[in-house]
């Protein structure tokens, strides 16, 4: 169905789109639905902003390409809240998710080294 | 405001529940529902959090992001091309060119249909880049004078009558001393005047006298030299300098730099050349030559002075408005007999210049709008058609495994190379076309803008157009295709994309007959309404009558004696040739495009001075009446005796008459201009009453004073000769006979009453061709577009058609249904276009008053041509199916 079956490596993904990477730190932690995502998103302030559409657009992809999958969620199937779709993260999304960080890493690295930004 | 949120929340759920359509319908199955639902929460939560805005904005922000993402969504055919790398290069270069050769490919295949699209581009484009070119160079273009928007011409409006009066030298003196909004003002004053070549010939030329701060105020550098200076302006014509044009340096003295400094001789008198202007530039009346001129406050003369001002900055014209309002108030109350009731107002140069022929050109523009939007509705036919014709090839090659971009890619190129073909023949029509369009241009801004040239603006705004018509009506059909599934698309044949076509194809019909129905409605008004303008009887016999313009502005016929001699010199010199019937001279003959005013009183009636007739003032020799034979209704001509020194006598028009006495004898009565002195100001009895004539500015109301009785006046310095003639004539010999008897004074024209008659209507009569030429090529677009669409309707359902035959449905009933759908449509957009042409016409109406309604004959033309058409376009095809052999029919598919 897409690259993400077919290979392990995680780093075909890379770089990963912001809104992307920031979907999937959200996810590591807990599964959330699309509103909760959006409001964790928004929460974290790092200048992503997610509008309905891009978000499903995004959700929808990344959920074609393996990184996250729906999950059934801890709610009462006949309550309102049932009709929400949860988002969990995927073990590739994981990898994907490390080896973006890890380059971030190697970025900041490099900007730190040029004297752009003063190291920790 | 509580109540407000919950139906916010609706009306704007609702809408986005539209536009989720944006998106392929998998996504949109799959997601939409919890799209609105996140969006109903975030909604409540901007609102309750920060406000009413707050939700607004959230929801403008959403609406553009589903349009946005939606869109993407379909370019990137998910979920194949979900991390897809852009597409390198020389792949799209390929698409492109892949594109190019179908668009070749389909103009061989399919040469009608390809042959219609281009041809509608190449018209549709073509006409509208003339015309822009020529709005362009009208109304767009830059005058030659810096900061042109800050030039405003000054006015005398009276108040009876929307005409625009030249100022008489006190007024412009008065103003220059009281005014405060004008940084600074110059004066032109028009003259004829005789240039001596060096071949011993006397040219005519146009001389402009001009005050001080001429230059200054317009802000235009010679190109040679210099402009007058203030000791120069100050002495007038003694300064003997003068400034001659681009034109005239280039004629005269073969464009010698040299120029400068030279000795010319102008009216007789020497005058030495200090100044060059530059190419083009030739601001007013096409002037030649340049001379200072001092405003003598009590000094008089032939044509009034046009004024310029220019705005100080920081002043509005609102403001200029009020202060030459405060001004003609109190010149009103010191001098009544000049300014009471009239308004001074300013009015923006370019607006003075444009004189209405700008209403001519917009109108023009819009006519050709419409042809370009049933063009547009044309295309957008033939291309869904054949959008449809290709539905099976496009979904065969993308289940074969072609992606979707690349087949939008390449219908794209594909509809692009069409458009940019049509619109290379448009442009090539528009070039051609503006040699036509020039003939247009308002003579009076061809003072400063002499060509309308085909600019780079004016191509792109072909190229643009023919783009916008390749993306939208190339994306369409092709977008459609791209979203459908393959399989179903293979499996249906053709039959099941006729039923999901109808109805934009419908919507497209429609439209394009009430834009047709529009379009003739109006073209039939307005050229109704020219012909009503136009149809009128000139009043005078044009046949056989000639017209020979001179005048006698110089000091040397000032006298009145002078005058009178020399008038009745010509008058024998011309009567003397052989070929010579009658003669007779007027101060000013009608048609012409300036005019000469009295305000007139009558004897005995307590008229308010405000409200006193302003009339045509003609000067006239006892033979003008006769030989231009304006009928007598009553009373007698003016004859030889109505001399300096007899009993001052005049002649009035019927409708002067009509006006200042409806139920009486005119003849006897008296009536005086208010604004003369002296002789011509003394009480004229009424003598005659003559037919109306048809006058310029369409006002009929005139009165014929007796040359000999009203020579001292400043108007009788301008003749007009007219001459009856028995048969051909010799225009030299008409001319020469006026110049024996003084060489000296130019000629300014020579022409037939028939020639000056189609000249002053050449305008109108050319737009009004020109819409003609443009409805009929609407009529005939919208008629090929009905009919492809219809017939394409019909031909579509030939295999339903076939099927219900062969079941013994009745042909009868069948052919009745097809007519119908056809009539039911003309019927649906004759309604809009009168609906639409009623609010054009209103539209139109307000800026052009004397237009009218809606004309019913017009409308029932218009009706029924495209009533015909859409009949025998449903009629053709249904018969053609009829016949069809339901057998063939079924085993086809």
């Amino acid at each position: 169905m897409s690259k993400a079956q077919s290979t392990t490596d995680p780093t075909v993904f890379l770089p990963l789109a912001p809104a992307d990477f920031q979907l999937l730190l959200v996810l590591s932690e807990r599964d959330a639905h699309a509103y909760g995502l959006s409001k964790a998103v928004e929460a974290a302030k790092t200048g992503v902003k997610l509008e309905i559409g891009s978000l499903y657009r995004r959700l929808t992809r990344m959920a074609a390409d393996g990184l996250i999958e729906e999950r059934e969620g801890a709610v009462p199937p006949d309550t309102p809240e049932s009709r929400r779709r949860y988002y969990g993260i995927t073990k590739l999304g994981r990898r994907v998710a490390k080896a973006e960080a890890a380059r971030l890493r190697s970025v900041l690295e490099l900007a730190e080294s040029k004297k752009l930004i003063a190291s920790r | 405001m509580k109540h407000l949120h919950p139906l916010m929340l609706r009306v704007t759920g609702r809408i986005l529940q539209m536009l989720l359509h944006a998106y392929p319908a998998a996504f949109r199955l799959r997601c939409g529902t919890a799209m609105l639902d996140l969006y109903r929460e975030r909604f409540s939560e901007a609102v309750h959090g920060t406000g009413v805005l707050a939700g607004a904005a959230l929801f403008v922000r959403t609406a553009v992001n589903f349009v946005w993402t939606g869109a993407v969504e379909r370019m990137a055919g998910m979920p194949k091309l979900s991390v897809a790398r852009p597409a390198s290069v020389g792949a799209v270069l390929g698409d492109v060119a892949r594109g190019v050769r179908f668009a070749l490919k389909e103009i061989k295949s399919a040469p009608v249909l390809m042959a219609a699209a281009l041809l509608s581009l190449t018209l549709g484009i073509g006409a509208t880049t003339a015309v822009f070119g020529l709005v362009h160079a009208v109304l767009l273009n830059p005058l030659p004078f810096d900061e042109e928007d800050s030039l405003v011409r000054i006015y005398q409006i009276p108040h009876d009558r929307p005409i625009r009066i030249s100022l008489i030298p006190l007024t412009y003196v008065e103003i220059e001393r009281q005014q405060t909004v004008f940084s600074s003002l110059v004066a032109h004053r028009f003259s004829d005047a005789a240039l001596l070549r060096e071949d011993g010939i006397a040219e005519r030329v146009v001389a402009i006298s001009v005050s001080r701060d001429w230059l200054e105020t317009l802000r235009v550098d010679p190109l040679l030299g210099r402009g007058f200076t203030p000791d120069e302006t100050d002495a007038g014509a003694d300064a003997s300098v003068a400034v001659i044009s681009h034109r005239l340096w280039q004629r005269e003295f073969g464009g010698d730099r040299g120029v400068v400094g030279r000795q010319v001789t102008i009216n007789q008198d020497s005058k030495t050349i200090v100044g060059v202007m530059p190419p083009r530039y030739n601001y007013p009346y096409h002037a030649d030559v340049w001379l200072p001129m001092r405003v003598d406050p009590v000094g008089r003369g032939t044509w009034g002075l046009n004024v310029q001002g220019r705005l100080a900055p920081g002043v509005s014209l609102t403001q200029a408005e009020a202060e030459l309002e405060v001004i003609g108030t109190r010149l009103a109350a010191e001098h009544p007999a000049r300014h009471r009731g009239a308004t001074l107002t300013p009015i923006p140069l370019r607006e003075t210049l444009l004189e209405g022929d700008d209403r001519l050109v917009v109108a023009l523009f819009g006519a050709v709008m419409f042809v370009l939007l049933i063009v547009c509705a044309n295309l957008a036919n033939l291309f869904l058609a054949r959008g449809i014709d290709r539905h099976r090839q496009f979904a065969m090659r993308a289940a074969l495994g072609a992606s979707r971009v690349r087949l939008l890619r390449e219908n794209f190129s594909e509809n692009l190379t069409i458009a940019l073909l049509g619109g290379l023949g448009g442009f090539a029509v528009a070039t051609w076309a503006a040699r036509f369009l020039v003939t247009l241009v308002p003579d009076a801004l061809s003072y400063v803008v002499p060509d309308v040239s085909l600019d780079r603006t004016a191509f792109f705004f072909s190229a643009l157009l023919a783009t916008s018509c390749a993306l939208i009506f190339g994306i369409l059909p092709s977008w459609r295709t791209s979203d459908a599934n393959p399989a179903t698309v293979l499996q249906a044949g053709t039959r099941s994309i006729a039923g999901t076509r109808t109805w934009s194809a419908d919507a497209l019909v429609v439209c394009e007959i009430a834009l047709a129905f529009a379009l003739l409605a109006g073209a039939g008004l307005m050229v109704q309404n020219f012909r009503a303008l136009n149809g009128l009887e000139p009043g005078y016999e044009t046949p056989n009558l000639w017209l020979v313009t001179t005048a006698i502005d110089r000091p040397d016929y000032v006298e009145s004696a002078r005058r009178i001699h020399y008038v009745s010199e010509v008058e024998a010199a011309v009567r003397a040739l052989p070929e010579v019937e009658r003669v007779g001279t007027t101060s000013m003959f009608p048609w012409d495009r300036a005019n000469t005013l009295a305000r007139i009183e009558v004897e005995g009636r307590d008229f308010d001075p405000d409200e006193r007739l302003l009339v045509n003032h003609r000067s006239v020799t006892p033979g003008f009446l006769e030989t231009a034979a304006i009928p007598l209704l009553l009373g007698r001509h003016l004859n030889s005796s109505d001399r300096t020194d007899g009993n001052p006598v005049v002649v009035v028009s019927e409708s002067t008459a009509r006006f200042l006495w409806p139920n009486e004898d005119p003849i006897g009565k008296r009536v005086r201009n208010t604004r003369s002195t002296g002789d011509s100001g003394a009480w004229k009895t009424i003598v005659g009453v003559v037919a109306d004539v048809r006058e310029y500015d369409t006002h009929p109301m005139t009165w014929y004073v007796p040359y000999e009785q009203t020579a001292n006046a400043p108007t009788a310095a301008n003749l007009v000769i007219a001459v009856r003639v028995r048969g051909e004539v010799n225009a030299a010999r008409l001319s020469g006979a006026v110049s024996s008897v003084d060489p000296t004074l130019a000629i300014r024209e020579v022409l037939p009453a028939t020639l000056l008659h189609a000249e002053a209507f050449a305008g109108e009569r050319f737009t009004t061709g020109l819409l003609s030429v443009f409805s009929l090529g609407g009529l005939i677009m919208a008629a090929i577009g009905v009919y492809g669409v219809l017939a394409y309707y019909v031909s579509r359902r030939v295999r339903e058609i076939g099927v219900r035959l062969a079941l013994g449905a009745r042909p009868n009933i069948i052919l009745r249904e097809v007519l119908l759908h056809g009539i039911t449509l003309v019927v649906l957009g004759l309604g809009a276009g009168l609906l639409g042409s009623q609010v054009a016409t209103r539209l139109v109406g307000s800026a052009i008053p004397e237009l009218g309604r809606l004309n019913i004959s017009a409308v029932i033309v218009a009706a029924s041509i495209l009533g015909l058409v859409a009949v025998v376009a449903s009629y053709v095809p249904a018969q053609r199916a009829m016949r069809a052999d339901p057998m063939e029919v079924l085993r086809a598919d």
